[in-house]
């Protein structure tokens, strides 16, 4: 599968996941760290 | 250990979906076009659980007043933001090469969502602008009762007023669709809910972390600060 909208499409979705879980993992650690 | 269960089951689950939506047929009228509706249904399903999760956890908010009814509403608002931003995104990539537009204001199913995600990105503004928390709680509670009517009103926009966006697939009189698409999208839209358990699950501690800062006690300032110690002979 190597349309170029497929492939936009989910490197959109799979790159936003990552954004938000790391944003999470960053959030969490800088709670922990001033905890 | 089970947030980390849960992360490692969401991505073995979304590697899972992967393959199952490579491994797809193509469709006869849109090609590999179709491959998107692996990611582009799960995301906007999962908008729609994420926000009757928002309006349930705010029910038992006003009903029993305990904070982790708060934590699990705001953190399901969150996770729907998110969802529904996807649905739309991909929805635009999608509308490109089959519609020949990436968006169009007149169509039911479009801007309906558009307003959803609007609506629930007052919601996080209205919980970050109020700080106290039994007050944010309390406001925050009734917007999710009020806003998740917009659920059915998208979900059933398609057939409400046909525009552009293709009627429902899945009907009360059977499912619009060949078996093997239907796998894969089940796959998907499994992988897509643990992914959401998971990311709720984390958004929630984090939450219990934010409150456990908020009320801990400021330390002393005897505590805080210390006198310089001498040497002997200085």
């Amino acid at each position: 599968v190597t349309d170029p909208w497929v492939l936009a499409s989910y490197l959109a979705t799979y790159a936003v996941i990552g954004g938000y879980v790391f944003y999470l993992r960053a959030r969490r650690r800088r709670l922990t760290r001033e905890g | 250990m089970t947030r980390k269960l849960l992360a490692v089951a969401a991505a073995v689950a979304l590697a899972a979906g992967l393959w199952a939506a490579v491994v797809s047929p193509p469709d006869v009228f849109q090609g590999d076009f179709v491959r998107i509706m692996y990611v582009h249904v799960p995301s906007a399903w999962l908008a729609f659980l994420a926000f009757g999760v928002t309006a349930f956890g705010g029910l038992m908010w006003l009903v029993r007043k305990k904070d982790h009814w708060d934590r699990l509403a705001a953190a399901s608002a969150e996770v729907g933001v998110l969802f529904t931003g996807l649905a739309l995104l991909t929805g635009s990539i999608w509308g490109k090469p089959v519609w020949g537009t990436y968006w169009d204001w007149g169509d039911a199913r479009m801007a309906s969502t558009a307003l959803m995600f609007f609506v629930y990105l007052g919601y996080l503004a209205l919980r970050r602008a109020t700080p106290d928390p039994v007050t944010r709680a309390r406001r925050s509670s009734i917007l999710g009762l009020v806003a998740v009517v917009q659920v059915p009103l998208v979900y059933f926009s398609v057939n409400l007023w046909r525009t552009l966006h293709q009627g429902l697939t899945v009907r009360p009189d059977g499912i619009q669709m060949d078996g093997s698409m239907l796998r894969a999208l089940l796959v998907n839209l499994a992988a897509f809910t643990l992914l959401y358990v998971a990311l709720v699950a984390e958004r929630m501690r984090i939450a219990r972390l934010e409150a456990e800062l908020e009320t801990a006690p400021l330390p002393a300032a005897g505590t805080a600060v210390s006198s310089p110690r001498l040497e002997p002979g200085t």
